[in-house]
């Protein structure tokens, strides 16, 4: 069987009828249809998702222990199995952030297709949906089908308003992944500044689909992401985002409102002032790496607070703690170092 | 909410652990270069997102157009020769036949009516683009020298042809009417009326080709052709199936009835009934005197095409094979024949005795017009969307990419008079 055969009998067509039946459900609104259809796949998908935020959550959490076997292992295989092994303790798995996302590709690219057949570009193709539909008089009664979902035409490309929403939404979620890695120890100078150019790209990318593709798919998408917020929102919390952090800070003075400031934990409040004493004589970039490292380190502490998550903050700053005696005795180090 | 979340966490943890912990760990693996792995994937799943994208967007071609060839006077057809484009041709229907004339002589530049300023990048226009603009409304001749075309962007033409067949027409006025049209207009006294598909019924000056009146009548898309009845406009709509009759004067609704599914093929006007067939199955119909519904019979498939009537009987065909004889009087069925693998949108012809169907796909297929039974099977190499039509007793089938062939009604012998552009 051909890969062409296997996708239309297997996905394109099975997804047909049930966009149609779901259609037929919605009291002939397909917008519904689509909606519905999000909310069962993100359902059906529960179980990766919920792997998946967890693998992000402890990920998060062993980032001082992985810092510490970096520094503490020169030989590289070692310091692969020790990272194995830190995996494996933690339950971590690295891949498991692929599941959802890999799964979802597919039904993204066939709801594509869907859309374009079920919703009839051209009067020949609304002939042709004939021979994709199972025998059954309710499927087959449901034909045509809307187009019209509140502002939207579901079948046509390139509604601007619908990809600024899908934008934002995707830009939050992005927003929100990225800022607990931001803050992650260990992390890179450039590792942060991929992490930002992520954060723009992948919704700009997704906004050039949803302009060029039809409206169902970025309503699709749209609605599928905000489902993702709020799923990584209840089961893994905004990690150091904070709403008020939307609006900059020299907006917020123009417009007569008090600056952001993350809120600090004790022990971020304590490396701060261990970075103060160490920014007194730091003459070089690694320095000024460090720094800005430990200020990622003081958004993550604040993050913790602001959840109010007492036991994980005890173990954190826990962690914290011994990250910040290991980095102090380095700074210590390299002081004694240059005197 | 703590708790619900704590209770889904540890029994998705119990769930799965066992099996990440047996696939997940190859000793060797890199793991900790995740971030660098999440990128490559998405980049490649984007890859290839795009590559599916714009590869698939090539199957959702432009509209081709399923105008029929009509008769043009003088023994001559006029038939879509490429979409968007009309040819006169000879009616004696020799081999490769040369037109007379094309019109226009150059593709029309339209602007995009599929939406977005991308769609080019997708297989469609991209408002900028020279594209085709086809006819799926029949071109409306007026015996004399009048022609009224409309193309499906919506674009509509009074041409004459004061030359006859030596010359290519004349265009006398153009109306850009904004919607796409794939209904057949009407003439009604000194106006045209044309149906859109976003439920507009438009009544536009013959003289001037300034829009007179456009009246929203409350239903959808209409793709059935307008039919006049007693001074009267008869519309259907492809949405709800609703069937109305409308003042062409003041574009009143008169009468109207739900047939209880959208009718996409033409309706057959006979004395003061009316056939049609619904997306749902069934074949209706009315009786104009008072717009009620005579009779129902439920086909197998949708009866997306147009029927055909001889003498007390009128013949249906689905998009599931479904080919019914039904007794025009009381809607009976005098026969059905199941063609199994096949789909009917265009509308049969009956000749003689013997009713001649297009498949979709291009297979051809007689039957005796009083039986059912299969007397022939053909087949052109290519879709077959436009209604079948008869000219001189011969049956002529033009394809979807504008190729003419003429049927030999007794045979199914198939003969190409004209191959397009």
């Amino acid at each position: 069987m051909p890969i062409g055969a296997i996708w239309q009998t297997f996905l394109e067509t099975p997804l047909i009828n049930v966009m149609v039946g779901l259609t037929n459900l919605a009291f002939g609104d397909y917008g519904i249809a689509l909606l519905l259809f999000t909310f069962i796949s993100r359902a059906l998908l529960f179980p990766l998702t919920i792997r998946m935020l967890n693998s992000m959550k402890n990920l998060q959490e062993i980032q001082p222990r992985m810092q510490e076997i970096q520094k503490q292992y020169s030989d590289p295989k070692r310091r692969q199995e020790e990272t194995m092994k830190l995996y494996r303790e933690a339950g971590v798995n690295p891949l498991g952030c692929l599941g959802p996302q890999l799964i979802q590709l597919p039904i993204f690219i066939a709801l594509y297709q869907v859309i374009r057949i079920t919703l009839g570009s051209t009067p020949e193709s609304i002939i042709k949906l004939s021979d994709r539909l199972y025998d059954v008089a309710w499927l087959q009664a449901a034909i045509p089908l809307s187009r019209d979902f509140l502002w939207l035409d579901l079948g046509a490309d390139g509604d601007l308003f619908l990809a600024i929403i899908v934008f934002c939404a995707m830009w939050l979620q992005q927003r929100i992944s990225s800022s607990r890695n931001l803050s992650a120890r260990g992390q890179q100078q450039n590792q942060q500044q991929m992490q930002t150019m992520m954060q723009w790209m992948f919704p700009l990318m997704f906004t050039w689909f949803v302009l060029a593709t039809p409206a169902g798919l970025g309503l699709y998408w749209g609605s599928s992401t905000i489902i993702g917020i709020v799923l990584q929102w209840i089961f893994v919390g905004p990690g150091d985002f904070r709403w008020g952090s939307l609006i900059p800070n020299f907006v917020r003075s123009r417009i007569g409102m008090p600056d952001f400031v993350p809120p600090l934990g004790t022990a971020d409040t304590d490396k701060r002032k261990s970075n103060a004493e160490s920014s007194d004589d730091r003459s070089g970039l690694a320095d000024e790496a460090e720094l800005e490292l430990n200020d990622g380190e003081a958004e993550i502490g604040s993050a913790e607070t602001g959840d109010g998550k007492r036991k994980k903050r005890r173990r954190g700053s826990g962690n914290r703690a011994q990250g910040t005696g290991s980095q102090s005795g380095a700074s210590k180090r390299r002081r004694r170092k240059r005197r | 909410m703590i708790q619900f979340r704590k209770a889904v966490t540890v029994q998705v943890d119990r769930r799965m652990s066992s099996c990440w912990n047996r696939s997940v760990y190859p000793e060797k693996s890199v793991f900790h270069v995740k971030h660098t792995l999440l990128r490559i994937s998405a980049s490649l799943a984007t890859l290839f997102f795009v590559i599916l994208v714009t590869g698939c967007g090539a199957q959702f071609a432009s509209p081709e157009g399923w105008a029929p060839p009509v008769e043009y006077g003088n023994r001559t057809i006029l038939l879509q020769g490429e979409g968007g484009r009309l040819a006169l041709i000879d009616g004696r229907m020799k081999s490769s036949e040369e037109p007379f004339w094309w019109y226009p002589e150059r593709v029309a530049e339209v602007s995009d009516s599929g939406g977005g300023f991308l769609s080019g990048l997708f297989g469609g226009s991209s408002g900028d683009d020279w594209s085709s603009d086809p006819f799926y409304a029949r071109p409306l001749v007026v015996p004399g020298d009048v022609l009224y075309v409309v193309s499906t962007s919506g674009i509509l033409r009074k041409l004459s042809s004061l030359n006859g067949i030596t010359e290519s027409p004349s265009e006398v006025w153009a109306l850009e009417i904004g919607e796409v049209v794939i209904s057949t207009p009407a003439l009604l006294g000194s106006s045209i009326f044309v149906g859109t598909d976003e439920g507009s019924l438009l009544k536009i000056s013959d003289a001037t080709g300034q829009i007179e009146a456009k009246w929203d009548i409350g239903v959808g898309r209409i793709w059935s052709s307008l039919q006049i009845y007693n001074d009267d406009l008869l519309v259907v709509d492809i949405g709800e199936g609703t069937f109305m009759r409308i003042s062409g004067k003041s574009g009143e609704i008169i009468d109207s009835v739900n047939l209880g599914g959208g009718v996409p093929g033409d309706g057959l006007l006979v004395g003061d009934s009316m056939y049609f067939g619904t997306f749902g199955g069934q074949v209706h119909r009315v009786n104009l005197k008072d717009f009620s519904i005579d009779w129902s019979v439920s086909g197998n498939g949708w009866f997306a095409g147009p029927f055909v009537s001889k003498g007390a009987k009128v013949y249906a065909a689905t998009t599931r094979g479904s080919v019914l004889c039904l007794d025009s009087s009381t809607g009976s069925i005098v026969w059905s024949k199941n063609i199994p693998e096949s789909n009917f949108r265009s509308r049969p012809a009956i000749v003689g005795n013997d009713l001649v169907l297009a498949d979709r796909e291009g297979a051809l297929l007689g039957l005796d017009a009083d039986t059912g039974s299969v007397r022939w099977t053909s087949r052109v190499d290519d879709e077959v969307y436009a209604d079948l039509f008869i000219h001189e007793g011969q049956i002529l089938l033009l394809s979807k990419s504008h190729a003419l062939f003429v049927i030999d009604a007794n045979s199914g012998a198939i003969r190409t008079v004209f191959t397009g552009e």
